[in-house]
Formats: structure tokens, C-alpha cells, sequence
């Protein structure tokens, strides 16, 4: 058994049931009807990571597990009330011929043989029509509501060239191209004006170059499993000590799981393998696994909840990590060197194309692991890594980010707050090679400082969290939406950037690390440095490459 | 805007440069005439002293930046077509004004280990040569001449893609140098069609920046077969 790791999950693990008064950090959400719990969730370190310590005290770890898979449930159609869209077609016109026949594909960025002009006061419009038919143009139309006029030039013409000689004139006001203007995708969904995240980075232009990549790409997500099914699993929850409490055993608990409903839809789970409970279904238990997959692929434009980077892709649920349940209720497995490289193998020989590591640990190398991201990135799957959370703890150096710093095609990822600064518990190192947002709630950023995402409703999965008089089964099925912190948050970023890349067209992880980080935002002290790598991620200037010249 | 015009202001310059330069080498070649060649046909009997020329031409390029080509428009290769001028001297001096246009579009690309991937966003790529040649002509037949000639010109560069700010697209110039030569047969007292091999050199705008950066590629020109039907004695 090798070292374990738990790094991503520390965000997740440090949040404790709010005390009354840190509701005060509550946002009650009623448009929604959902509650965005902001405050109460702090990047804590040490103490309060004693859950897993209150399990091994009690529960012989490693034992004969205790989950029964109950019962199976279809994911039920969604009714959206929407008619099908159609096209008259000319009699004996492909439609495809018909929509190039009403429109050309635009190949310039304005359209040829037009001009938009404004001659100044003094110049009347017989002089007007007069400069343009110098120039090879004529006046067409002064359009209502507009101070200018539009001309008309041929075709062969060079606007952009005429435009400039034009200008040159001091009867012309200005004259320029008529550039085509294009919609900037701001999606629909009800929260996306808190994820600010997306905005900082500029997510809304890069939409329209690639909007949310397509269901060809398929993101593994290890992590402590996913919400994406509908399925009854049988437990048997372990009493355990905690401080002086003595917490009851539940016994033979039934637990119902659900698909977060802003991340499921049809078809969209491929291969999911839980390697916490050696079986195909990769529960969530915890809640960041499915967070962090919102982030890389939340459904967008659903005029629900929050937005997701690459919206298209489907989804591997891959379980590395133990939660707090899994320890409670005796998982064979824990989040280990060995079940990590087993994820990504798994990963990569089931056509992962990207691979979403949001976890870490401290401590002595891992060649296990770093073997599996040698062979998943062979097999054409590029890698994100958390940079780690450890900065306020001594920064000491993180073992998979200096795996990610040696393989081109594996990138460790750093965490930046709303202002852009690295937060504050962003680790730093030579390894770290690009920075996104992971957000923070210090530094006066407050609730909303955080990556928003649904999960699982905290509220009723955290039970061990409350006074053991309170303390019962939790909830699998029911679903929030929460602010959280963490290099986790950021590699999620990374990840779904990679997705669009990977469906744009580069198709190799070494050429997917090297665009990023070529037209990464630089930040902080010149060239790469230890906090922020190569800089902040850039997903516009990425997706759009390089033209010929520039 | 203001940006714009500036650029197209200081490409103004650079053009009138071009043609200032383009002229001075076309004199060079006219006073170097003057001497005559021993191996220069004479001078045919019933030819004008001086006669003034037009031609279409039809060029097919092999361009020197290969790879970035490549990499944008799947394919290194690519088609002029433009037009001219010439006059013509007894002597067998001839000078010559064309212009060209290629116009083709391809995909923006990322480049990575000397390997390019398409990424679907359309660029549109623009190359408007104006070169001015100064060179010789002798005959070999009656309707048989050869001629062989180099000058400057001017190209104007354009670069325009989906998604791209305007002012990210590229519209530039810049001098080129072109040698050239070939074989004119006439078909009629006015009509003629010749061929002939081109080498164009055109630095300063490739290899900056973008693909043509990554491929270590920074000419904009390439060797061309041409064809030319010329009107004019």
C-alpha cells in the first residue's frame, strides 16, 4: 500500500456544519431554490482533519466491505417542451446547398464590397457620392437610425485598404470595413454571475470559437466519484470515536444516489469504475469529485444553475479517493499510490482523452504514479495535476506536480483568487507550471470568493460533523450548489480548457501543454516562475492559435 | 482606428519606397542596356523603336515557406493571377510593370514538435505583388524570344481570420525581389504567349511571428511558373 493521498480533497474535508452566526455567509438563492453556502466553508488545515482519524480508530480498514448494489434506476427523459426547428427547403435543394445559397461561409472578417463612411458637416451628399466615385464606390443607403452612410464598392476591392485612404481625407469623418460582428456566448444559466471565474479568463469569447468541445471527447475525472447515476447501494456503517464522542453505529443503511441534475444527461457517463470499492459504480460520497466536474463540464445554456468550461464532453467517472463515508461504512480501498495509477491506467485504456487529477500528497516520490502518467499521456490523454493546497503549512514540495513538471503532456496547476493573485494557499515550486482560478474567501473576498459548482447538499451528506445525538445516515441524492477553494478548483479549469483544445484539433497532450502555457496570461515576476508558472491560463488565445504571419 | 491608419500610413511609405526603388534598378537596367551585348540579337528591321505592351498572366507558385503554407492551406502551392505592362526597345531592353493577387483560405493551426494541427478557424490569406522588371530580350526566331530580367516590388500582405480583433489580423508590405526568365512566342503580329520561371524574395513578413515563426520559415516568396499572353508587338 502506498502513501495516500487526500491533498484535493482538503478544501472538502475542512469544512465543518456551520456554527449559528456563519449562516450569516449563507446566500439563500430562491430563484433557484437552492442554497449556495459560501463562508462556511474555510480552508482550514490540521485540526479539523480528523475524520478519517475517528474512522481508523474504530473500523477495521481493509475488512470485508459493506455495499450491496440494491437497484437500478433508469435516468428518467426530460419533457423540454421545445418544438423542432425546420428549415423550408427550395424544392429539389439540399438544405446544405440551400444555407450556403442564402448566406456565403464568411471567410473574411467583414463583409466585401461594403463600406461604412461618414464625411463630415460640410460635405454634402453630392460631394459625398462624389469622393466615393473617385475611389471605385458608390452610395448606397444612409441606414435609419445612423449618422453614416454605406457604399458600395466591388467586390475585388480591398476595403480595409480603401477605408485607410479614405481616412486620410479631412472631408471623410471615418471610414472603415464593415466588420462582421458575432454574438458573444453569455450563457443562461441563473448562477453564472457568480462564477466569476469564468469571466476572469475569458471564457464567454473562447465560447464562441468552441462551445463546450462535443460528446467525442471524453474527460476522466479521479476523484472521490461522481453523481451520476441513479442507483440504491446497501452499507454497513461502523460505530467511531471522535475527540470524547462516541459516535453509534448506523448498521444496515439503504442509500439512494442520484445524478446532479445540472451535470447529467443522456449518454453523457462513459466506463465509470470506482477503484475505492473495486466495482462499476463510482459514487460520490463526498462531493468534490462532483464539483469538480462541474467545472470541467457543467451543462450550460440549461437556464440552470451554473455553467460549465466544456459543456459537450462526456464524462469517466474514475474513484480514487475515499471519503469519510467510504471510511465509515469499510471501503476495501483507500486513495493510495496504487489505486491512483490503476485509475489512470484504467483512464487511458478506455479512451480518456483528458485526465483530471484534483488530488496530491507530500512526502517521498511516486514512481507508481508517475509510470501510469508516462503510459496515459503515450496513449494520447493529457493530464492536469493540482498544484497542491499547502502553501500556509510550509509549502513543502508536492510529489505530483514535480511528476507533472517531467512529462510534457502533464500539467500541475496552481490557484489564482478573483483578483488574479495566486491565493493564498497555492502552493509554489519550480513544478508549478500554469495558474487558474481556485479562488479564495480571505483577503476580503467573502462567500463568493470561491468556485461555484452543485455537488451533493453538504448539509445532509456531513453528518458525522454533527454532535452524535444528531448524527445519521446521509444523503446521496439531494443537491446544492457551494462555493470552493482549492488548486482542485483550478486544475478543473485546466482540464476543460484542455477539452476544447483537444476537440479544436490538438490532438497531442505535449502539444496541448505547450499551447497553453505558450499563450498563457503571464503573471507575477518575468518568465515562469514558482508562482504561477507560465501564467494564467488563456483559453481564447489558445483555441485561436496562430495564423500564418502572426 | 487610429491604430489602422497608422499602419496603413507607414505601409504608404514603405510602398512609395518600394517604387522609388523599383524605378531607380529599372533605370540601372536601361543605362546598362545602352552598351549593347556582343551576343544580343540586332535589332529587327521593321520593329518600333519603343513599343508599349499589356499582358495577363497566370502564375503558379511553389511558395518558399512550405511548411507554413502546408500547415494552413494543406497544400504549399498556390495561383496567381494578375496582370501588367511592358515596354519594349529596339535594343532588347525591356522593363515591365505587374501586379498579382493570390487569395486562399485555409485554417489557423497550432504548431508543436514540427508538427501542425489544423484548428478549424478560418484565415484568409491575401498576397498582392507589384514588381517591376528590368532585363533583356533577343530573339532566337523570328517568333522565338528569349528574355531573362530581375527587379523590386512591393507586396501587400493580408491576413484575416474568424474570431480574430482586426487589429490582431495582419495587413502589411513589404519590398520583394524577383529574377526571372523565359521565352515569348508570337502567335500574330499583336498577340504573343510567353513562359517563363520565377524566383520571388520576399522577407520581412514572415517569420516574426505565428506559424511561419514556429517553422523557422521567413520568406514570403517562392519560385513560380508563369504564363503570360501579351498583347502589343
Amino acid at each position: 500500500m502506498g502513501e495516500r493521498l487526500s491533498e484535493g480533497i482538503r478544501e472538502r474535508r475542512s469544512w465543518r456544519a456551520p456554527r449559528p452566526g456563519v449562516w450569516k455567509g449563507v446566500l439563500a438563492l430562491v430563484a433557484a431554490g437552492l442554497v449556495v453556502q459560501g463562508a462556511a466553508r474555510r480552508m482550514v488545515a490540521g485540526p479539523l482533519l480528523t475524520g478519517l482519524q475517528r474512522v481508523e480508530a474504530l473500523t477495521g480498514l481493509g475488512a470485508v466491505a459493506h455495499r450491496l448494489v440494491l437497484q437500478r434506476v433508469t435516468l428518467p427523459g426530460i419533457d423540454t417542451g421545445l418544438r423542432p426547428y425546420t428549415i423550408t427547403k427550395r424544392p429539389g435543394v439540399p438544405e446544405r446547398a440551400l444555407e450556403i445559397a442564402n448566406r456565403p461561409p464568411s471567410t473574411t472578417s467583414y463583409v466585401p464590397g461594403r463600406l461604412i463612411v461618414k464625411f463630415t458637416s460640410q460635405v454634402s451628399a453630392a460631394a459625398g457620392a462624389a469622393i466615393l466615385a473617385a475611389h471605385g464606390a458608390r452610395l448606397a443607403i444612409r441606414p435609419p437610425n445612423a449618422d453614416f452612410d454605406l457604399a458600395t464598392i466591388p467586390t475585388s476591392t480591398d476595403p480595409e485598404a480603401l477605408a485607410a485612404t479614405l481616412n486620410q481625407r479631412p472631408d471623410v469623418a471615418y471610414a472603415q470595413a464593415d466588420y462582421r460582428e458575432h454574438a458573444t456566448m453569455v450563457p443562461n444559466d441563473p448562477l453564472y454571475s457568480y462564477q466569476w471565474n469564468f469571466k476572469k479568463i475569458g471564457m464567454e469569447s473562447a465560447w464562441d470559437i468552441n462551445p463546450g468541445a462535443s460528446p467525442s471527447i471524453v474527460v476522466a475525472v479521479l476523484d472521490t466519484g461522481m453523481a451520476f447515476e441513479n442507483v440504491r447501494i446497501q452499507f454497513q456503517g461502523a460505530s467511531f470515536q471522535s475527540g470524547s464522542d462516541t459516535y453509534p453505529a448506523l448498521g444496515t443503511v439503504d442509500e439512494d444516489f442520484a445524478p446532479a441534475p445540472d451535470l447529467a444527461s443522456a449518454g453523457r457517463f462513459v466506463d465509470p469504475y470506482d477503484f475505492i470499492w473495486d466495482d462499476a459504480d463510482p459514487v460520490d460520497t463526498d462531493g468534490h469529485g462532483t464539483h469538480v466536474a462541474g467545472t470541467i463540464g457543467q451543462l450550460t445554456n440549461n437556464n440552470v444553475g451554473t455553467a460549465g468550461i466544456a459543456y459537450n464532453v462526456k464524462f469517466m467517472p474514475v474513484k480514487v479517493l475515499d471519503s469519510q463515508w467510504d471510511d465509515i461504512f469499510g471501503s476495501p480501498n483507500q486513495g493510495t499510490d496504487d489505486v491512483v495509477a490503476e485509475g489512470i491506467r484504467y483512464a487511458a485504456d478506455h479512451g480518456a482523452q483528458v485526465i483530471n487529477m484534483s488530488l496530491g500528497r507530500t512526502g517521498p516520490p511516486a514512481p507508481a504514479i508517475q509510470d501510469a502518467m508516462q503510459y496515459a499521456v503515450s496513449k494520447g490523454a493529457f493530464i492536469a495535476v493540482a498544484g497542491g493546497n499547502d502553501y500556509e503549512n510550509g509549502n513543502p514540495p508536492e510529489v505530483l506536480p514535480e511528476i507533472a513538471a517531467q512529462i510534457q503532456g502533464v500539467v500541475s496547476v496552481g490557484a489564482v483568487d478573483p483578483n488574479l493573485n495566486r491565493a493564498p494557499y497555492s502552493s509554489t515550486g519550480s513544478y508549478i507550471e500554469l495558474a487558474a482560478p481556485g479562488g479564495s474567501f480571505d483577503n476580503g473576498f467573502g462567500a463568493d470568493g470561491g468556485i461555484l459548482q452543485q455537488t451533493l447538499d453538504l448539509s445532509q451528506v456531513d453528518t458525522y460533523d454533527l454532535p452524535p445525538a444528531q448524527y445519521g445516515p446521509p444523503r446521496f441524492d439531494a443537491f446544492a450548489y457551494y462555493f470552493f477553494t482549492g488548486t482542485s478548483m483550478a486544475t478543473a479549469h485546466v482540464s476543460g480548457l484542455a477539452a476544447l483544445l483537444m476537440q479544436q484539433g490538438i490532438t497531442s497532450p505535449a502539444a496541448v501543454e505547450a499551447a497553453m502555457e505558450q499563450f498563457a496570461t503571464h503573471e507575477g515576476a518575468a518568465g515562469r516562475n514558482d508562482e504561477y508558472g507560465f501564467g494564467l491560463i488563456n483559453p481564447t488565445a489558445t483555441l485561436l492559435g496562430l495564423g500564418l504571419a502572426r | 482606428m487610429t491604430q489602422r491608419a497608422l499602419v496603413g500610413e507607414a505601409g504608404t511609405r514603405r510602398l512609395r519606397a518600394g517604387f522609388r526603388a523599383g524605378a531607380a534598378a529599372a533605370l540601372c537596367v536601361m543605362v546598362l542596356a545602352g552598351a549593347s551585348p556582343a551576343w544580343a540579337a540586332p535589332p529587327r528591321a521593321g520593329r518600333p523603336a519603343v513599343s508599349v505592351r499589356g499582358f495577363a498572366d497566370f502564375n503558379y507558385d511553389w511558395f518558399a515557406a512550405k511548411q507554413s503554407f502546408s500547415a494552413v492551406f494543406g497544400k504549399s502551392t498556390g495561383t496567381f493571377v494578375g496582370g501588367g505592362a511592358q515596354v519594349v526597345f529596339r535594343t532588347g531592353l525591356y522593363v515591365e510593370i505587374g501586379v498579382s493577387r493570390f487569395q486562399e483560405t485555409g485554417q489557423r493551426a497550432y504548431v508543436y514538435g514540427g508538427q501542425a494541427y489544423g484548428l478549424h478557424i478560418p484565415l484568409t490569406a491575401r498576397l498582392v505583388p507589384i514588381e517591376f522588371t528590368g532585363g533583356y530580350r533577343f530573339s532566337l526566331t523570328p517568333r522565338l524570344i528569349v528574355y531573362g530580367g530581375g527587379g523590386l516590388g512591393t507586396t501587400q500582405y493580408t491576413e484575416t481570420s474568424q474570431f480574430v480583433s482586426s487589429s490582431q489580423n495582419v495587413s502589411t508590405r513589404a519590398t520583394s525581389y524577383q529574377v526571372r526568365a523565359g521565352a515569348e512566342y508570337r502567335l500574330a503580329r499583336w498577340v504573343g504567349v510567353a513562359g517563363e520561371l520565377q524566383y520571388r524574395r520576399v522577407p520581412g513578413i514572415f517569420g516574426k511571428s505565428g506559424v511561419s515563426q514556429s517553422f523557422g520559415e521567413s520568406n514570403l516568396g517562392g519560385t513560380a511558373l508563369d504564363v503570360k499572353v501579351i498583347v502589343g508587338r
